[in-house]
């Protein structure tokens, strides 16, 4: 930035701190985010913790199982709790609208219960805002209005004139006031956030480098998307004719672009990639693979095992026909798990991905799909969690079934117990969240809002060229 | 393009001018002149119809999503149906003279074991004629349960998938159209209306006219409203219909909606009134109406949150898994001492104690279930608390942020809100108790009178009355009731504008002194 322009950057930056109700709306809403941020982590922290002891004391539950019959510990399992990821408090994404507790018992690939907005009232649905969509809903007004001060009413006073007449480029100017409302942004919305989630991850002792690289990706993304809006606003203010129009324009762009697009777009990626109803999609599941299967299945798994081991009897099997046939019958349903729900899923994320493609649309959109998946919380972070907990899943009962099928009955006829050596070979469960990159992807929604800064940049030299003093 | 123009001030002032006209008279002259200028306004009619598509795009989603919720509802209707045959034909097919009795759990003619693994019934939350008119809760809260006898407290907490990030994004349906875009549209209009001449510097010429400042300004805002209201009420009817919606089968619902969404229009307009009393510019007025919207639909709703989930933070379902789980051992574990203390306290089977541990798994659980909901009723009356407290807060709120309870109002008047979900679930829980009450008692029956199993035979056949079965029936809900239940809150917008527009008259007593 060349020493002239950083003191038009300076000067008008003074400008804009003397409008007083520019000023104030920006600091209304840097409060606003920072207190929504500490609101939020102090919530999550709470969460977090209770996941943390819950987990203790299902593990202990499980070690501390009395000798039984394996199968009957596969049905007993544990409950697997979600973490809440680590920039959470930043940008909820999809968080309070999955489940966060999954049981892991045999035959089934359990629903994860207990969304947190599961059974929230209209407030609480009103009030769930989060810095991220604060950021993204009335951070653009914000710079639409600190736009408009800088621009539209120094043309009204007449001193925009003034300014054209001793500036030497008519572009260094309007760039120089996109600049100022930009640095302004930033400097009083994203870097109290930034600072904010670095010192939160900083007492709960988890900054690490993926921290780390979320938290400058998201940074990065935020200022970026605050620049579109300095910069188109500027446009706006200094395109349109007199004061009027340019209210008329920036609150029109603000409605369409912020308010109603993203909803309507989210909207009409779900109406262009439907997914199926869970109706049908459980349905599937009950018809292929149902909990308890009926005495024709059994019979026909028998046929199965039998021609498996060249047998022709269940007494002639070198292991025990019961482990054989859970066995049997959880592979098989976890094949159909794959398919049906591993599909639905595959599905969902496709759906983000068609509401991510037409960012285009609008760079709120953009950073809509962007921020949670910066954040760790898009459903892209989700799936992997639901992935990690039905592998976990299989390998608890996979490993029970095989110990039913290592021992035949007892002379009594009484099943095998297993003790405590089993249950303390099943490790712990702990979910490792992926890193950045890792999941989903944020790509295309990362290239929209650089094109959409190029786009409003353009427009802004388009339209600083036709300025005269 | 503005609204108001120049050429208002001939006509206007060769009525209002008239120094022996009766102020009524030139009030409607004025009136008359506005209501004519805002007939021939584009940004008007622009607004409008944009307002109209919103609607209607809403209305089509939100219609969209409830057939589909009511599909789903038919499909496992049918579903249940077609399990129901298979069954009745599995126990047919299998009262037949075997070898080896069939498992009891693959027995459906086989009380118990049909009752825990076999029976399959669901509870359903109909989806009413208005439904299109706000989504409301119903895209996060059920409307179909399966319905088990072991489900503890009857409601499982299952739900139907929606797309997290649609939850997350918020969907675009009619209540979204009305509770969010319908006032920025009142707001711009209003304000872009109310301060032509203050922007063009021609306020001054007005106010020394004989004109009273609130005739001019209220005239003004009233023809606006007289466009304005009966459009929105026709687009809002159009959107119902193009949302799939049969307002002539909820009329009593319809009618309420279009007072409803008129008192709301009115309470924003009388807003505006107010705030163009102090004469801003266009951007004063609009700047200072956002900030109000702002504050109402976004600031208290996130303030009351924020101070509710801090007086009152809702019970952990995390800390309710684990003390479930501890629930459950602890009655697991004593299992068998605690079933025989229900059969000491039963005269037909007080004697029979020695049967206790030879029960199967369903017939001990319908002595056990029960033990384990009083273990766990302090959690369930905690949470049903909390979210009756929660949802009281929010009505009450409704009335201090419009938005707020706009939403919940609409949600009311289309059946998707959480006061209807809560009374469904009500009836899952009694339908549930029905089913138990059916099973449970014969099931016990028959550990002291067992029927006796027919020699040899492969079905245990001692249940096959399937269709005596409690099916579930829906209560009945009155209209009325949806309808009176949104009536305080149109009364309170139609108060409230009132008061607004009496504080806008007295700001208006006389021309300001700088102009």
């Amino acid at each position: 930035m060349s020493s002239r322009l950083l003191s038009l950057v300076v000067y008008e930056w003074i400008l804009l701190r003397r409008d007083r109700r520019a000023a104030g709306a920006l600091i209304v809403l840097a409060v606003l985010l920072v207190a929504a941020f500490v609101v939020n982590a102090a919530a999550l922290a709470r969460d977090n913790a209770a996941k943390t002891q819950t987990a203790a004391a299902e593990r202990a539950r499980w070690l501390a199982q009395p000798a039984k019959d394996p199968h009957s510990a596969a049905h007993y399992s544990i409950y697997a709790f979600k973490p809440v990821p680590a920039l959470a408090a930043l940008d909820f994404g999809v968080e309070p609208f999955v489940g966060q507790a999954v049981w892991l018992e045999a035959h089934v690939q359990n629903d994860l219960l207990y969304r947190p907005q599961g059974d929230a009232s209209a407030l609480d649905r009103a009030g769930l805002r989060h810095p991220a969509v604060l950021l993204a809903t009335l951070a653009p007004l914000v710079a639409f209005l600190l736009a408009f001060a800088t621009a539209a009413r120094e043309r009204e006073r007449g001193t925009l004139r003034l300014a054209l007449g001793v500036a030497d480029s008519p572009r260094r100017l309007a760039f120089a006031k996109a600049a100022a409302v930009w640095l302004a942004l930033v400097a009083a919305l994203v870097l109290p956030l930034v600072l904010a989630a670095a010192a939160d991850r900083s007492v709960t002792g988890t900054w690490h480098a993926d921290v780390l690289a979320r938290l400058a990706a998201w940074t990065c993304a935020a200022a970026i998307y605050l620049a579109v809006f300095a910069v188109a606003g500027v446009a706006i203010a200094l395109y349109a004719r007199d004061t009027r129009l340019a209210l008329i324009a920036l609150c029109g762009v603000w409605a369409a672009v912020v308010l109603a697009l993203p909803r309507f777009t989210s909207t009409a990626a779900d109406a262009a990639r439907p997914l199926p109803s869970t109706q049908s999609v459980k349905q599937q599941l009950f018809d292929e693979a149902p909990s308890y299967w009926s005495a024709e299945t059994s019979r026909e798994n028998e046929a199965a095992i039998l021609a498996q081991a060249g047998v022709s009897r269940r007494e002639e099997l070198r292991a025990n026909y019961r482990g054989l046939e859970l066995d049997r019958a959880e592979r098989y349903s976890q094949a159909v798990f794959d398919r049906v729900l591993g599909g639905f899923h595959d599905r969902v994320i496709a759906q983000d991905e068609a509401f991510g493609a037409l960012a285009w649309l609008s760079p709120a959109i953009a950073f809509a799909a962007l921020s949670p998946a910066l954040a760790g919380t898009d459903f892209a972070h989700h799936r992997r969690f639901i992935d990690a907990a039905e592998r976990y899943r299989r390998q608890l009962v996979n490993t029970m079934n095989a110990e039913v099928a290592a021992h035949r009955p007892g002379a009594d006829g009484k099943a095998h117990a297993a003790g405590p050596e089993l249950w303390a070979s099943q490790p712990a469960f702990v979910h490792e969240p992926p890193r950045l990159g890792e999941a989903g992807s944020a790509g295309p929604a990362f290239a929209a809002l650089t094109l959409w800064l190029l786009a409003a940049s353009l427009l802004l030299a388009r339209v600083a060229r036709r300025l005269q003093p | 393009m503005s609204i108001a123009s120049n050429s208002t001030l001939h006509h206007v002032h060769d009525a209002a001018a008239g120094v022996n006209a009766p102020p009524a008279a030139s009030w409607r002259a004025l009136l008359g002149w506005e209501l004519r200028r805002i007939a021939r306004s584009g940004i008007f009619w622009s607004a409008i119809a944009l307002l109209a598509v919103a609607f209607c795009a809403g209305a089509r989603v939100g219609g969209a999503f409830q057939r589909a919720q009511a599909a789903a509802q038919h499909a496992q209707t049918a579903a249940d149906a077609a399990w129901q045959r298979a069954i009745e034909q599995r126990a047919r097919d299998y009262a037949h003279p075997a070898a080896q009795p069939a498992p009891y759990w693959q027995d459906p003619t086989d009380l118990a074991g049909f009752s825990r693994y076999q029976l399959r019934r669901h509870a359903y939350k109909p989806v009413l004629p208005l439904a299109p008119l706000s989504i409301g809760a119903s895209d996060l809260a059920p409307s179909r349960w399966p319905v088990k006898l072991e489900t503890l407290f009857g409601v499982e907490p299952a739900y139907d998938f929606e797309p997290p990030r649609s939850l997350a994004v918020g969907r675009f349906d009619l209540g979204f159209a009305i509770v969010t875009l319908l006032p920025v549209v009142v707001i711009a209009l209003a304000a872009l209306l109310g301060t032509a001449e203050r922007d063009r510097g021609m306020l001054r010429l007005i106010a020394a006219q004989p004109v009273a400042p609130l005739a001019w300004l209220s005239a003004r805002l009233a023809a606006l409203s007289f466009w304005l209201l009966p459009v929105v009420a026709a687009a809002l009817t159009l959107a119902l219909f193009v949302g799939g919606a049969d307002p002539t089968a909820a009329w009593p619902e319809w009618i309420a909606a279009l007072a409803l969404v008129a008192a709301y229009a009115l309470f924003w307009l009388a807003l505006a009134f107010v705030v163009l009393a102090a004469w801003p510019g266009a951007a004063g007025a609009i700047g200072s109406l956002l900030a109000l919207w702002l504050t109402l639909s976004l600031a208290l709703p996130l303030l009351g949150r924020f101070v509710a989930d801090g007086v009152q933070p809702a019970p952990s379902r995390v800390l309710y898994v684990d003390a479930q789980r501890r629930a459950e051992d602890a009655v697991a574990g004593a299992r068998d001492a605690l079933v025989a203390e229900a059969f000491r306290s039963r005269a037909d089977l007080a004697a029979l104690t020695d049967r206790v541990a030879n029960l199967d798994y369903a017939t001990r659980q319908s002595f056990l279930v029960p033990m384990i909901e009083t273990r766990l009723a302090v959690w369930n009356d905690r949470i049903a608390a909390h979210r009756g407290s929660r949802e009281t807060l929010s009505s009450v709120l409704g009335y201090v942020a419009p938005p707020l309870g706009m939403d919940t109002a609409l949600a009311t008047l289309a059946g998707t809100d959480m006061a209807r979900q809560r009374d469904a679930e009500r009836q899952v829980r009694i339908y549930q108790q029905q089913l138990r009450d059916f099973f449970w008692p014969r099931m016990q029956r028959e550990i002291a009178h067992p029927a006796p199993r027919p020699p040899g035979s492969y079905a245990r056949l001692n249940f096959t009355d399937y269709t005596a079965i409690p099916a579930f029936v829906p209560a009945v809900e009155p209209r009325r009731g949806r309808v009176n239940a949104v009536l305080p809150f149109v009364a309170w917008l139609v108060v409230a504008a009132l008061a607004l527009a009496g504080l806008a008259a007295w700001r208006l007593r006389r021309w300001p002194a700088p102009l």
